[in-house]
C-alpha cells in the first residue's frame, strides 16, 4: 500500500463518520438504536480526551506556522468524530436534554465538524494558511467551551432533569384568597370579555374595585350575598341557556371554581383575606389547598416524547404499555406470566427506561438481571415485584430507584438485609411487605423510623380468625 | 509501485473511481444511520395516536372495576340506611305528604294500607367513621372504614328489567352497551390474553329474576368489547376446550396448519382481514391457556380459602365468583362484572335477606380486605349494589317476623371502595321514613359519571355515534360526585 | 470539484428522501383537505347538508327546545332570514361569502366567537370550509334532502370501456370508476361465481350437481339458468327469510324477565311462503302492516299482521300495564321507520327529531295508526303461562288442521295440535296523545293519525287506519320504501348498502355512493311490480356483481374499503350461514322446512345459570332436540331473547330485542374457539369423514374430496400438497394412539359408521382444519 491509497482510505473514513454523524443529528429523534449500538456510547468519556490534546496541539503547531503532519490533523479529526459521534449514542440514553447537553452536544459537534472542514482544505490544492489558521484559533475556543459543560454535566447529573419553565407560577404557601386565587380564576375564564377593551356588558373583571362596582345589571356581587349575586346566578344557569356564563363557546367554570367564588362572596368578597386566616375545615379552604395540588401529570412533562408505535412495537402479547394518560410520556408497564418466561421481553423496556412510571412484574420468575435492568428505571414511582423469587441481593440494586412511592414485594424472600434498603427510600409512601423474610424486630424498627410510611403486613390475625369463626349472622342478643 | 505507475497513467480513471468509492462510503454510511431508524419503513400512520379516543383522558385513580351486583334489589332498610323512626311508627300509614305522589308497582297498587315496617335486623355502629350497619351483615361492619356507603341513590324505573338494564347500560331500553364495554371500549385491555370484561353469575336462595345477556352486551359497540361469560367448571368459557383427542400439540398442529394455508390465501386475494383471522387465532390458542390458569384457584393459600370462607371453593358459588373477581384483577381485566340473584323480597324477608347476606356478607368483605392487603384497593374499584331500593311500608300480610317490601325508585343504598374513592364516608341522607332523600342525591346517570371518572375518562367526551347521534353513557346527563373522590 | 458537488448533491438528495419517509410524505393516510379539489357545482345535499347537519344542526336545526340565536339552518327561508341577534344581517348573503354571518364565524380567529363553538368538541375542515365559501358564491340553494326526493330513472351514463359493461347497473357503476381513474376486476372464475350466487340466493353451498351443470354448461345463458334453478329452491325463501326476521325482531320468547315461551313460529313460516312464492314486496308489505283490514281478509292475510306482534312482551310481575303497552306501540312504530322506511323515526319520540324534518306530532301521528289492538300485556306470570299453555297474547289466530289443511298449507303443524299466533286487529280504538318526554304517564295534546308529511304527504282519499298506512308506504312516490329496500337486498350481496346506513336514509344517515344507481333500481324495481326475485336477478347479471373479489394493492390504497365497487366483496357469512354450509357440506343438513323452532346443540347449563328459577316458565333449561332436528337450517334454531343461541351471537346476531337492519362483521378470538371446538362442526367434520373412509379404498382422493366438498374447489397443488402432509402427520400421530381416534370418531349423535379410527380421525381433523379456514366461512 502507497501513501496515496493510505491517504485514500482515510478520506473516505473521514468522509462516512461525517456523514454518519450529521445524518444521526438530522434524524435525531426518530433514532433507536439497539442497545448494542448506546453501549458504544459509553466509551465517549474515555475517547474525548483524546481530540482534546491532539486539536490543541495540531493547531497550537500549525498557529507556529509550520506545517502540520498529515497524520496529526487525520487523528484529531477521525477522533474528534469518533467522539461525537459516541457522545450523541450517550445523550441518546438519557432522553431529555437539558441545555447543559444541548450545548455541549453542538459545541463538540462544531469542533468535529470544524476538523474535517480544515481536513478537506488542506488536502485540497488552494489552501489558503489564514483560514486554516482562523478555523484553529475558534478550534480551541470551541474545544474549551464543550469540555466545559461536559464536565459540568459529568459532575453534576441533577442539572439534567432542569425542571421546564412551561408551568405557571406557583400560588404562594398562604396566597390572598382574592389576588392569588379568585383573582386568577377571573382571569382565566372572564377578562378575555369584561376587560376595557372588550367591556362586555359594561362590566370590568380587571380589579375588585371594578367587580363590586358592576356591570348594566349592577348587583354583579353582593359581598355575603351570592345567592343574590348575578355573577352566581349566570354561573348557575345551564349550559345551553343564553344568560349562562361564559358564554357558550369558552370554557365554563370547574365547580370547585364556582364554589370558591360563591364562598368568597359569602364571606364579604374582600381583596384582604388569606388562606390561614380561615378555618382549615372551611369549605373554601379545602378547596383551595385542593386546588394548590399540582395536577400530577405535569410533573412528567419532561419526559421524553414517545411515539405510539414505538410503544407498539415494544409491546407483546404478554408485556402491555399503556400511557397513563393520553397526554402524557409517563408510562405502566404489565407483564403477565407466559408459558414460557424470556427476559428479554423486558431486556427490549431499556430504550424507554426513564418513561416507565409504573411496573407490575409480580408473579414472574424474575431475578437479579431483571432487577438491574429496573435499576435504570429512575422515574419508577410504582413497582409490583411481590411473589416473585427476588431476594435481598437481587433488590438491592434498586436503590437508585430515588422516586418510588409504592412497591408491592410481599410473598417474596427478602429479609432483614433489606430493611435498610427500604429505609433509605425517602419518596416511599405505601409498602406491601406481608409473607417475606422480615423479621418482626426489624419491621419495628422501620415502622419506628418511618413513621410517614404506611405499611402493609397483611391482614391481621384478629380479623382473620374472626372471619374464619363468625358466621355471617348475628344472634339478636336478649332483650 | 506498479499500480501507482498505472494511475498515473490515467488519472481520469483513477478519479473516477476515488469518486465511486466515495460515493459508496457517503451512502454506505447513510444507510449505516437508517438501521438505526426502527420505524423508517413503517408507514407513518402508526406513529399517529393508537387511541383515537385520546384515553384516558386523565391519569387514572383506578384501573379496573368489580362490580358485586344483588340482583332483584336488597332493602335499603334492611342494609346500611338506619332508621329508628320505622320502629317507633311502625304499623302507622305512610303519610301521603312522604309517599306524595309516587308511582307503585302493581303489586301493591291494590294495597288499601301503607303500614310502615322497620327493620327485622338491629343495627349498629361499626369503625371509626361509625357507619350503621344492619346485624345481616358483621363482615361488612369490619370493613366500615374502607368503604363509602351511598344512601342516596335514586332512579326512575320501578320493574326489574328496565332498571337493571338502566344501571348496566344507561337506559332502560335494551341496546345500549353495557358499562363494562364502554371501558373496555375506552380503555382497550390490559392483558391481551383475557377479555376485558367478564362476567359472573351467581344465585342465592331468595326469590330471584332472571339475567339477560343484553345486561353485558356490547349494543351498537363492536361486539369484541361484549361481556365475555366466565361460567362454572370445567369449560368457563364457551368452547374453550379441545375435544377429548384432541392434544396441545394436536392442537398446534392444527392451527400452523390452518394458518399456512390461510397465508396461501391471503397472497391470493390480497385481503387483510385473512391475517386478522389468523391473529384471533393466536390470541385464541392463548386464552386456551390463560383462562384456566387464571380459574385455577388450586393454589391459593389456606388463609386465603378461610378468609373468602369454604364457599369459595365451590365453583358457581358468590364466594367462588369474588375469589375469581380477585383472580381476574391480578391478570389485567378491566371489568369484572358479578352478579348474584335472589334480593327480589316481596314476602318472607327476613329470613331470604339473611340466606341472602350469609351468601355475600363474608365474601364481598373478604374480596375488599384480600384486594387491600395486595396493595389492588389502590387502583381497583369496588361496587356493591343492586338496581333500586325498597319500601318502607310493608306488602302484603302485616307480620314483623315475616313481612315483605315492594320496590323502591326513590332512594336506596350502595357502597363502594378504593380506586380513588373516599373510604369510610356515609354519603346522602333520606328522611326519617327512608323514603326520600334529602341530602346529595345520587342519580344512576351521576354514578356512571362517577365511575368513568376514577378510571380516568370523561363520561361527556367517550361517545360513539351510531345512526347520526353521538351516544353516552350518561346520554345527556350525568354529574360527577367530587365529594366521593379522594 | 464538480465530482464533490455531485457527491454532495447525491448525498442530500438521499438525506432529504430518508427524511420524506420519515415524515411521511409517501404516506396517504394523512389529512390533505388543504389539496382536496372541489367539485365543479357544489351539490347542497352531497356536499353541504352533511357538513350543516353534522355540525350545526344541534342547535341551528329542527329542534325547537335546543335551537340557539333563533337561527335556523335547516330550513331555506329561515337561513337567509335577518338574525334576530344581530339586526341587519343574515347568516348567509346568496352569491357573498364574506357578508355572510355564518361564513364570518366558521372561519374567524376570536375563539369565543368561532362556530362550532369549542366545547361542541365540533370543528370544520379547511376543505369544509371552502365547500361552504363555494357554495354561497354559486348561490347557495337549498334543496329537499335526497331520500325525500322519489327516485327517478336517469339514462345510463357514457362510458369510456364499454365491452364490460352488461347491463345498466355497470354503466352506473363505470362511470364512477372512470372518474376516479379506477378500472373494473375481471370476471371471477366459474367456480367462485357458483358459489357466490348459491350463497347468495340459497344461504348454501352449491351441490355437487349443480357446480358440474354450471361448469359443462358453457353457452351465454348459462348464469341465467343457475340463477334461475337457485331462485326455484325453497332454499331461497328460507335465506331471504333469515333476513327479515332480525327486521321483524322475530323470537320465540317474550323476552323480558322470565321470558318465556311464545308461539310466533307460523308467521315465520308464512314469510318463508311468502318469498318462496315471490310475492310483490309492496303486497308483502301491505298484508303485514294491514292484512287484518283488506276487504274480507283471508285467514293467510290475517296471519302476516303478525309482524307487528313480534316485539317483546313483559310477563314481569307488578308491572304497570300501561307504560308497557305504551312501550309495544312504540315498538311497531319504531319498527316501521327503521326497518322498512329507513328513518330514526324513535328520535322523535321524546322531542321533535334533531336533524330529520320529523315533528313528535307527527311521531305519534304514526304511533296512532298501531294503538287499536285490544292487546292487554301478558296477563300471566311465565309460571301460570306453563300451567295453562298460554303461549300467545290477545288478539291471536287460532291454527288447527282445518287451517293447515287449507288455506294455510304452507305451515309446518302436527296433526291434532293446534296453535295461537298473536296478529292484530283495530277492535278497540283509542285516542292517541302526544306523550311529554315520551313518558306514557304524561299526556299531552290528542293527536290524530298522520304521516311525516316532509317525507311524503298523507293522501285525504287514504283510509286513516293501518291500511291506508300501507298504501302510504308502498306508494310509487313514497321516496322511501322501495330505496330502502333495494339497498338491502345490495347489502346482502355486497356486504354494504350503496346507502351504507340502510337504517337511517334521514340528514345524519351516510349519503349513497351511486345515488343515480340507487334511484335507477329503485324506480326500475317499482315498474316491475316490486318484482323480489326480478331485482335479484337483474343485479346478479351485472358484471359488477360478477368482478373477481381480489385485492390489489393499488386499490387497496385508493378505495380500502371498495365504496367504489372495482372489485367484488369478500365478507364472512353471518352465523346462521356458517352453519348451514358446514351442515350441508358435511351432508348433515336436514332440509325440512317450517315448524316450531328447534334446539341444536347448545353448551349446557347456558339457560339454567341465568333463569329465575327451574318452575320459571318452560324455557328455564335447555333441552336439546333428537334425531333430524339436531341438523335444522339455522333460522329454525330457537330464539330465546334473554340468552340468543352463542354460536349465533358469538357472529354478531342481534338479540332480536328490537327492529335490526345492519349486523356488525367483527373477527374474535371467541369465534375462532366456536368454530374450533362447538360439537356441531366437529361432528360436522366426523361425519364427512367418516362417509368418505367409508366410501373410498385409496386415501390420496379422499383428502381432495374432503377439500373439494367443503370449499366446492379443488385444491391448487401448494394447498393439496400441505394438507396431503397434515392428513399423513396425523394418521402417524393417531396410528401411535388409537384409543384417541376413538374418542374423537365418536363425537355427536349422528349414527357412527364401522370405519377405521385412524383414517377417520385424520380425515376428520383434516376437515375441520378446512372447516376453519378463512376462505370456508367467507363469500368470496
Amino acid at each position: 500500500m502507497t501513501a496515496t491509497s493510505k491517504k485514500r482510505w482515510v478520506d473516505y473514513l473521514i468522509l462516512g463518520l461525517t456523514v454518519f454523524l450529521v445524518f444521526c443529528l438530522l434524524f435525531e429523534k426518530h433514532i433507536h438504536p439497539p442497545t448494542i449500538v448506546l453501549w458504544l456510547g459509553k466509551w465517549h468519556p474515555v475517547v474525548l480526551h483524546f481530540p482534546i490534546v491532539l486539536v490543541i496541539v495540531t493547531v497550537i503547531w500549525h498557529l507556529t506556522g509550520k506545517k502540520v503532519p498529515y497524520l496529526l490533523l487525520a487523528a484529531s479529526c477521525v477522533l474528534a468524530l469518533t467522539t461525537a459521534i459516541t457522545g450523541f449514542l450517550l445523550g441518546l440514553e438519557n432522553g431529555t436534554k437539558g441545555e447543559l447537553l444541548f450545548w455541549h452536544q453542538w459545541l463538540g459537534v462544531a469542533v468535529a465538524v470544524g476538523l474535517v472542514i480544515w481536513y478537506w482544505l488542506s488536502s485540497s490544492k488552494n489552501n489558503n494558511p489564514i483560514i486554516t489558521k482562523g478555523i484553529g484559533l475558534i478550534l480551541l475556543v470551541l474545544i474549551g467551551f464543550t469540555g466545559h459543560y461536559g464536565g459540568m454535566i459529568t459532575h453534576g447529573e441533577d442539572f439534567l432533569a432542569l425542571p421546564n419553565s412551561r408551568r405557571p407560577e406557583k400560588i404562594p404557601a398562604n396566597p390572598l384568597i382574592y389576588q392569588h386565587i379568585v383573582g386568577r380564576i377571573l382571569d382565566d375564564k372572564c377578562i378575555s370579555c369584561h376587560n376595557p377593551n372588550k367591556s362586555k356588558g359594561e362590566l370590568l373583571m380587571t380589579n375588585l374595585r371594578h367587580v363590586l362596582k358592576g356591570g348594566e345589571s349592577g348587583n354583579t356581587v353582593i359581598p355575603g350575598v351570592p345567592e343574590e349575586s348575578e355573577l352566581i346566578r349566570r354561573l348557575h344557569l345551564p349550559l345551553e341557556d343564553e344568560e349562562h356564563m361564559p358564554p357558550e363557546g369558552e370554557t365554563p367554570l370547574s365547580y370547585s371554581e364556582i364554589e370558591i367564588l360563591e364562598r368568597w362572596i359569602a364571606l364579604g368578597a374582600t381583596d384582604s383575606l388569606r388562606l390561614q386566616d380561615l378555618d382549615q375545615n372551611d369549605p373554601l379552604a379545602v378547596l383551595i389547598n385542593e386546588m394548590m395540588e399540582p395536577d400530577p401529570i405535569e410533573k412528567w412533562n419532561a419526559l421524553t416524547v414517545l411515539a405510539d408505535s414505538t410503544l407498539e412495537r415494544l409491546s407483546s402479547d404478554y408485556v402491555t404499555i399503556t400511557r397513563l394518560a393520553n397526554t402524557t410520556n409517563a408510562l405502566r408497564v404489565a407483564m403477565y406470566k407466559p408459558p414460557v418466561y424470556d427476559p428479554k421481553t423486558l431486556m427490549d423496556l431499556k430504550p424507554i427506561s426513564e418513561n416507565i412510571v409504573e411496573l407490575d412484574l409480580s408473579g414472574l420468575p424474575i431475578g437479579a438481571e431483571e432487577m438491574a435492568l429496573v435499576s435504570g428505571f429512575s422515574n419508577l414511582e410504582w413497582l409490583e415485584i411481590d411473589r416473585t423469587p427476588v431476594t435481598d441481593t437481587d433488590i438491592d440494586t434498586l436503590k437508585t430507584l430515588s422516586k418510588l412511592q409504592l412497591l408491592k414485594i410481599f410473598d417474596t424472600k427478602i429479609g432483614d438485609k433489606s430493611i435498610a434498603l427500604l429505609n433509605n427510600w425517602e419518596d416511599l409512601q405505601q409498602l406491601y411487605i406481608w409473607q417475606t423474610n422480615i423479621s418482626e424486630e426489624a419491621l419495628n424498627l422501620l415502622k419506628e423510623e418511618r413513621s410517614d410510611l404506611r405499611i402493609s403486613t397483611g391482614i391481621d390475625e384478629s380479623l382473620r380468625s374472626e372471619f374464619a369463626a363468625l358466621d355471617s349472622i348475628v344472634e339478636p342478643e336478649e332483650k | 509501485m506498479k499500480k501507482d505507475t498505472s494511475e498515473q497513467e490515467n488519472p481520469l480513471k483513477v478519479n473516477r473511481r476515488h469518486f465511486f468509492s466515495q460515493l459508496s462510503v457517503g451512502i454506505g454510511s447513510l444507510a449505516l444511520g437508517s438501521l438505526l431508524i426502527p420505524d423508517l419503513f413503517k408507514s407513518s400512520a402508526q406513529t399517529l395516536a393508537t387511541n383515537p379516543l385520546g384515553i384516558p383522558h386523565f391519569a387514572p385513580k383506578a384501573k379496573r372495576i368489580i362490580y358485586l351486583f344483588q340482583a332483584g334489589a336488597p332493602s335499603q332498610l334492611e342494609t346500611f340506611d338506619y332508621k329508628p323512626t320505622l320502629i317507633k311508627r311502625m304499623g302507622e300509614d305512610l303519610p301521603d305528604s312522604i309517599r306524595n305522589g309516587q308511582r307503585l308497582t302493581g303489586m301493591t297498587s291494590g294495597q288499601e294500607s301503607f303500614p310502615l315496617m322497620p327493620s327485622a335486623a338491629k343495627f349498629r355502629q361499626y369503625g371509626n367513621s361509625g357507619a350503621w350497619i344492619s346485624d345481616f351483615f358483621p363482615h361488612i361492619g369490619k370493613i366500615a372504614d374502607d368503604i363509602c356507603i351511598i344512601r342516596s341513590m335514586h332512579t326512575e324505573a320501578i320493574n326489574h328489567d328496565p332498571a337493571i338494564t338502566f344501571f348496566q347500560t344507561g337506559s332502560q331500553q335494551s341496546g345500549r352497551p353495557s358499562m363494562g364495554s364502554w371501558m373496555s371500549y375506552g380503555l382497550g385491555s390490559e392483558n391481551k390474553n383475557l377479555p376485558s370484561f367478564v362476567v359472573l353469575t351467581s344465585r342465592g336462595k331468595g326469590n330471584s329474576q332472571g339475567l339477560y345477556s343484553k345486561l353485558w352486551s356490547s349494543g351498537f359497540l363492536d361486539s369484541k368489547h361484549q361481556g365475555v361469560l366466565l361460567r362454572a367448571g370445567k369449560n368457563p368459557v364457551l368452547y374453550l376446550n379441545d375435544p377429548e383427542g384432541i392434544s396441545r400439540s394436536d392442537k398446534r398442529h392444527l392451527l400452523d396448519q390452518v394458518s399456512s394455508l390461510n397465508k396461501l390465501h391471503h397472497v391470493e386475494t390480497g385481503d387483510d382481514e385473512i391475517e386478522s383471522r389468523i391473529a384471533q387465532y393466536e390470541m385464541a390458542y392463548r386464552m386456551q391457556m390463560s383462562v384456566p390458569d387464571v380459574m385455577d384457584i388450586s393454589k391459593e393459600s389456606e388463609a386465603t380459602i378461610k378468609l373468602y370462607g369454604e364457599d369459595c371453593q365451590v365453583p358457581g358459588t358468590y364466594a367462588a365468583n369474588c375469589l375469581q373477581a380477585r383472580r381476574l384483577a391480578e391478570n389485567g381485566v378491566r371489568f369484572i362484572q358479578l352478579y348474584h340473584q335472589g334480593w327480589d323480597q316481596h314476602g318472607n324477608l327476613p329470613n331470604e335477606m339473611a340466606g341472602q347476606a350469609k351468601d355475600v356478607d363474608k365474601a364481598s368483605a373478604a374480596l375488599v380486605l384480600d384486594l387491600k392487603q395486595r396493595g389492588m384497593l389502590e387502583d381497583t374499584l369496588v361496587i356493591w349494589g343492586g338496581e333500586f331500593g325498597r319500601s318502607n311500608y310493608c306488602q302484603g300480610k302485616f307480620d314483623p317476623k315475616n313481612y315483605g317490601r315492594d320496590h323502591h325508585p326513590r332512594a336506596f343504598s350502595i357502597w363502594m371502595a378504593g380506586g380513588g374513592i373516599k373510604p369510610g364516608i356515609t354519603y346522602g341522607e333520606t328522611d326519617e321514613f327512608g323514603y326520600n332523600i334529602i341530602k346529595n342525591p345520587v342519580h344512576i346517570n351521576d354514578f356512571h359519571a362517577t365511575l368513568m371518572h376514577s378510571m380516568g375518562l370523561d363520561h361527556e367526551q367517550l361517545t360513539y355515534k351510531y345512526q347520526g347521534r353521538r351516544f353516552r353513557l350518561t346520554d345527556v346527563a350525568g354529574n360527577v360526585v367530587k365529594d366521593l373522590l379522594t | 470539484m464538480k465530482q464533490k458537488a455531485i457527491l454532495i448533491a447525491v448525498l442530500l438528495l438521499l438525506t432529504a428522501v430518508i427524511y420524506a419517509v420519515i415524515s411521511g410524505v409517501f404516506d396517504f393516510s394523512k389529512d390533505t383537505y388543504t389539496e382536496q379539489p372541489l367539485p365543479e357545482v357544489v351539490d347542497y345535499n352531497f356536499d353541504i347538508k352533511p357538513i350543516l347537519s353534522d355540525n350545526c344542526y344541534t342547535c341551528h336545526g329542527p329542534d325547537a327546545n335546543k335551537r340557539k340565536a333563533g337561527l335556523r339552518l335547516d330550513i331555506e327561508e329561515m337561513a337567509f332570514a335577518e338574525l334576530k341577534e344581530n339586526p341587519g344581517r343574515h347568516a348567509i348573503v346568496t352569491g357573498k361569502p364574506n357578508q355572510s354571518v355564518l361564513y364570518e364565524r366558521i372561519t374567524t380567529e376570536d375563539q369565543s366567537q368561532i362556530m362550532p363553538p369549542k366545547d361542541s368538541k365540533l370543528s370544520l375542515s379547511s376543505y369544509e370550509k371552502r365547500l361552504i365559501k363555494k357554495w354561497i358564491q354559486q348561490g347557495a340553494k337549498f334543496e329537499k334532502h335526497w331520500a325525500f326526493i322519489p327516485p327517478q330513472k336517469t339514462e345510463p351514463p357514457q362510458t369510456n370501456i364499454v365491452d364490460w359493461v352488461q347491463n345498466e347497473i355497470d354503466a352506473f357503476v363505470l362511470k364512477k370508476l372512470e372518474d376516479n381513474s379506477l378500472k373494473p376486476s375481471n370476471k371471477a372464475d366459474k367456480e367462485t361465481l357458483i358459489r357466490r350466487i348459491a350463497l347468495d340466493l340459497t344461504g348454501l353451498p352449491p351441490s355437487l350437481e349443480q357446480m358440474q351443470a354450471f361448469a359443462s354448461d358453457n353457452s351465454d345463458l348459462a348464469l341465467s339458468k343457475a340463477i334461475d334453478t337457485f331462485l326455484a329452491s325453497p332454499a331461497y325463501g328460507e335465506r331471504m327469510t333469515q333476513i327479515w326476521l332480525d327486521i321483524s325482531r322475530y323470537a320465540d320468547s317474550h323476552g323480558y324477565q322470565d321470558d318465556s315461551y311464545r308461539t310466533m313460529w307460523p308467521w315465520r313460516d308464512w314469510v318463508i311462503h311468502a318469498f318462496n312464492k315471490n310475492m310483490p314486496y309492496d303486497e308483502f308489505l301491505t298484508w303485514q302492516l294491514a292484512g287484518d283490514l283488506l276487504p274480507d281478509a283471508t285467514k293467510e292475510q290475517i296471519l302476516a299482521t303478525g309482524f307487528n306482534r313480534n316485539h317483546p312482551i313483559t310477563q314481569e310481575g307488578g308491572v304497570i300495564q300501561e307504560e308497557y303497552l305504551s312501550n309495544y306501540v312504540v315498538d311497531r312504530t319504531n319498527t316501521l321507520g327503521k326497518g322498512i322506511l329507513g328513518i330514526t323515526l324513535e328520535c322523535a319520540k321524546c322531542h321533535d327529531h334533531k336533524y330529520d324534518p320529523i315533528s313528535q306530532e307527527e311521531y305519534y301521528g304514526v304511533y296512532a295508526f298501531f294503538n287499536n289492538v285490544n292487546e292487554k300485556g301478558l296477563q300471566m306470570d311465565a309460571v301460570q303461562a306453563a300451567n295453562q299453555k298460554y303461549f300467545a297474547d290477545h288478539p291471536y289466530l287460532t291454527i288447527t288442521d282445518e287451517e293447515t289443511d287449507g288455506v294455510l298449507s304452507f305451515i309446518n303443524k302436527k296433526k291434532g295440535e293446534s296453535v295461537n299466533v298473536m296478529i292484530m286487529n283495530d277492535s278497540t280504538p283509542r285516542q292517541t296523545f302526544l306523550l311529554n318526554r315520551g313518558n306514557y304517564d304524561e299526556p299531552t295534546d290528542s293527536v290524530d293519525t298522520k304521516t311525516p308529511s316532509s317525507i311524503y304527504p298523507f293522501s285525504e282519499d287514504l283510509p286513516k287506519n293501518r291500511l291506508g298506512l300501507a298504501s302510504w308506504v308502498t306508494d310509487q312516490n313514497n321516496p322511501l320504501t322501495a330505496r330502502v329496500f333495494v339497498n338491502r337486498i345490495w347489502s346482502m350481496l355486497f356486504g354494504n348498502g350503496l346507502v351504507e346506513t340502510s337504517e337511517d336514509f334521514g340528514v345524519q344517515g351516510s349519503l349513497p355512493t351511486h345515488p343515480k344507481l340507487l334511484d335507477w333500481l329503485s324506480r326500475d324495481f317499482m315498474e316491475n311490480q316490486w318484482d323480489i326475485k326480478y331485482l335479484l336477478k337483474k343485479i346478479l347479471l351485472s358484471a359488477t356483481y360478477q368482478q373477481s373479489s381480489e385485492q390489489n394493492s393499488e386499490l387497496k390504497r385508493l378505495d380500502p374499503n371498495n365504496r367504489l365497487l372495482a372489485k367484488a366483496p369478500r365478507f364472512r357469512m353471518s352465523g346462521e350461514m356458517i352453519r348451514d354450509y358446514i351442515l350441508a357440506t358435511s351432508g348433515l343438513l336436514h332440509q325440512e322446512i317450517g315448524g316450531p323452532s328447534v334446539k341444536p346443540y347448545q353448551p349446557p347449563g347456558l339457560w339454567a345459570e341465568t333463569n329465575a328459577g327451574g318452575n320459571r316458565g318452560v324455557l328455564t333449561t335447555y333441552v336439546e332436540d333428537e334425531g333430524e332436528d339436531l341438523y335444522r337450517r339455522s333460522l329454525y334454531t330457537f330464539w330465546k331473547r334473554t340468552l340468543p343461541p352463542p354460536s349465533m351471537s358469538i357472529f354478531d346476531a342481534p338479540t332480536r330485542d328490537f327492529c335490526e337492519v345492519r349486523r356488525q362483521k367483527t373477527n374474535t378470538p371467541l369465534q375462532a374457539l366456536a368454530l374450533q371446538n362447538d360439537i356441531q362442526i366437529l361432528e360436522a367434520a366426523r361425519v364427512l369423514a367418516q362417509n368418505i373412509v367409508a366410501s373410498h379404498s385409496d386415501e390420496i382422493p379422499m383428502v381432495k374430496e374432503v377439500f373439494q366438498k367443503i370449499l366446492a374447489r379443488s385444491p391448487k397443488p401448494e394447498e393439496f400438497e400441505l394438507i396431503n402432509t397434515y392428513y399423513a402427520d396425523t394418521f402417524k400421530r393417531y396410528s401411535e394412539s388409537v384409543e384417541e381416534a376413538q374418542k374423537l370418531v365418536t363425537l355427536g349423535n349422528a349414527t357412527v359408521l364401522d370405519t377405521d379410527p385412524v383414517k377417520t380421525a385424520s380425515l376428520m381433523l383434516t376437515a375441520q382444519v378446512i372447516y376453519n379456514l378463512d376462505e370456508t366461512i367467507t363469500k368470496e
